[in-house]
């Protein structure tokens, strides 16, 4: 049932995430206007389909959640196990964005880790428990210190320990800047820019070769042991094109090889990551 | 077809009401109704449960859901509320926070946040900070001040926490989409007047009958022409706890249901959805109410009772819309998006 080819009990599951843009947030200005009407949002309103009317459409162009929505809509057809929303700098306030995600989606994970912009860990980490609560166990993000009063485990137990690299705190995944290195008992994802790697322009992953050298590259340091898989970072220029394009060209052929689910098997992130469910600590 | 059905017969006012003299020159406002709903439960499965109330409420064209407010409510209104959001396309969104909960650029980015995820449905139903001399509390059995004097200093407390917020949607952070969201009081109790006079857009009010009603209208509009504020800019919605599990009184000759106290400083309704309809009808009628919020007391009968039967009936008698014409909470509302807002100005460019 496993993998597409059945390469035998050998092939190390890779795990994918997507780090979405920081947008200019609510109100934003004239660039990321252009950008949504070229690129994310213009194709993209809130709710989708057919009972949306008029009004949506005409607004869509300067309002950019249905950008999120889209983005966060197709890691989920790519089985990804998770999208992680930046924390830093301006824009809207991220465990709000990521609540309206629970609501386009079914089973992605959803994460935010505390950055160095004074988003409070412990802020954080209660946000991110609510959202475990209403999302039935997708949530990820800072490690919860204490748990709050009438805390009662939901269907994972606890959001994912989730944090970037170089902190100290207690994590189930470390999210590495570029290169990262794996360790036991946490799983590495390290980070992969599409531009900084070359695959800024749209259509670069169209050519058959590209992908397939493209799903090579990604799969060795997985299968290798050096890593746990991926936090994409598609260029914000191309609007949500270079998603599309990596999951339609580049996660087939990582299924083929095994190294990629070809349907999700639980509904929690815990699940998805293959990460056991906490034991207490009383 | 119309964009609004205005009332068959013109909208008779009260005597006193100032809006019979009301800016010449501005277009002649017509008196709709407003409908909106408290959503809260406490559901095993809260995601879906508030979704589907919410799409309930949406089906009937109400103007927007509340959550929050209530002891034992839902904790996390504004998560849960972007939650819902997504998952409905007109209706408005508008928790319960408290006016002291963190810092206010924290309750100001939350709030641009839910509207920005709502294209422009959001609002704010403001609760004043606890009262912490009340019960006893760390002080001793006797709070030391009275109960006015203690509500009048928490309302002065969450006044400038508004203030502060709405400074914030103004200046400070990332613009939402309606300018400012909607922001409501619960005016019932004079020490929460001067706050909805000077920044509210919907005041509730917990009165037994349209006298009281038009009492707390009559002195919330006094004060906010005080403040220099369009008294047409502050809709006032009479809040009722709803109990539509028994049966019609309203075919008995003289036969009237009237709502009672329900011991909790609220007002309960108990009748069947067409003496609601009735009741809604007479004090809108009278100029007492602009709307109301209604408390379903078992959700999913109550609300269900409601819009299928009271708002359908409103609906058939042209006093209550039938579909949403405008899609941010605002154009429900009737209410200007402020000047600079996004959905105001088009291609207006935002530093």
């Amino acid at each position: 049932v496993t993998g597409a080819v059945g390469e035998g009990g050998g092939v190390r599951q890779m795990h994918l995430a997507v780090q979405l843009p920081r947008y200019p947030g609510p109100g934003g200005g004239a660039g990321d206007r252009a950008g949504a009407r070229e690129g994310i949002g213009a194709r993209e309103r809130i709710g989708g389909g057919a009972r949306t009317g008029g009004a949506r459409e005409r607004r869509s162009s300067a309002l950019d959640f249905g950008g999120y929505a889209r983005l966060a809509r197709t890691a989920e057809r790519g089985l990804f196990d998770f999208l992680l929303l930046p924390t830093g700098g301006p824009g809207p306030e991220p465990v709000t964005v990521l609540n309206a995600l629970a609501g386009v989606t079914e089973r992605l994970g959803l994460v935010a880790t505390a950055g160095p912009d004074g988003y409070e860990p412990d802020r954080l980490a209660r946000g991110i428990a609510a959202l475990d609560r209403l999302s039935a166990g997708r949530a990820g993000g800072p490690a919860v210190a204490v748990p709050t009063p009438g805390w009662e485990p939901g269907p994972q137990g606890a959001p994912v320990a989730i944090r970037e690299e170089g902190g100290a705190a207690p994590a189930e995944v470390v999210l590495a800047a570029a290169r990262g290195l794996a360790r036991p008992g946490v799983k590495v994802l390290a980070r992969f820019d599409f531009t900084r790697e070359g695959f800024a322009d749209r259509g670069d992953l169209a050519e058959a070769d590209s992908a397939l050298a493209l799903a090579v590259r990604l799969d060795a340091p997985v299968q290798s042991g050096a890593l746990d898989g991926y936090v994409l970072l598609p260029d914000p220029a191309a609007g949500g094109r270079g998603l599309d394009d990596f999951v339609e060209r580049v996660v087939p052929l990582l299924q083929q090889r095994g190294s990629l689910r070809t349907a999700y098997r639980g509904f929690t992130l815990r699940e998805h990551l293959g990460l056991p469910f906490p034991v207490g600590k009383g | 077809m119309p964009a609004e059905t205005p009332s068959p017969v013109p909208p008779p006012l009260s005597a006193d009401s100032p809006s019979a003299a009301s800016a010449p020159g501005s277009y002649r406002r017509t008196r709709t109704l407003h409908l909106a709903a408290a959503i809260d439960g406490q559901p095993k499965e809260p995601a879906g449960y508030y979704v589907e109330l919410a799409r309930l409420a949406e089906r009937g064209a109400l103007d927007f859901v509340t959550l929050g407010g209530r002891a034992g409510a839902e904790p996390d209104a504004l998560a849960v509320l972007a939650r819902v959001a997504p998952a409905t396309d007109r209706i408005g969104v508008v928790p319960v926070l408290t006016a002291a909960s963190g810092p206010p650029a924290e309750l100001a980015l939350g709030l641009a946040t839910l509207d920005w995820v709502s294209q422009g449905r959001a609002g704010w139903a403001v609760a004043a900070p606890e009262d912490e001399e009340a019960g006893g509390g760390a002080l001793g059995a006797a709070a030391l001040r009275p109960a006015d004097e203690r509500a009048e200093a928490r309302w002065r407390a969450a006044d400038d926490v508004v203030a502060a917020v709405a400074l914030g949607w103004d200046g400070g952070g990332p613009r939402p989409p309606q300018g400012r969201p909607v922001i409501a009081v619960d005016a019932t109790g004079p020490a929460a007047r001067a706050t909805a006079a000077r920044h509210a857009d919907i005041a509730f009010v917990r009165a037994a009958d349209q006298e009281q009603a038009d009492r707390i209208r009559t002195e919330l509009r006094r004060l906010t022409a005080q403040v220099g504020r369009d008294p047409d800019r502050l809709l006032v919605f009479g809040e009722l706890s709803i109990d539509l599990g028994g049966g019609e009184l309203g075919p008995e000759p003289g036969a009237e249901t009237v709502p009672v106290a329900d011991g909790t400083g609220g007002v309960r309704f108990s009748g069947g959805p067409v003496d609601l309809a009735e009741l809604m009808a007479r004090w809108h009628r009278s100029g007492a109410v602009d709307g109301f919020h209604v408390r379903p007391v078992e959700p999913r009968r109550d609300l269900e009772r409601f819009v299928n039967g009271t708002a359908a009936l409103l609906q058939h008698r042209g006093l209550f819309r039938s579909f949403h014409p405008g899609a941010t909470l605002r154009e429900h509302l009737g209410l200007r998006h402020p000047a600079g807002s996004r959905l105001a100005v088009t291609g207006g460019a935002v530093s």
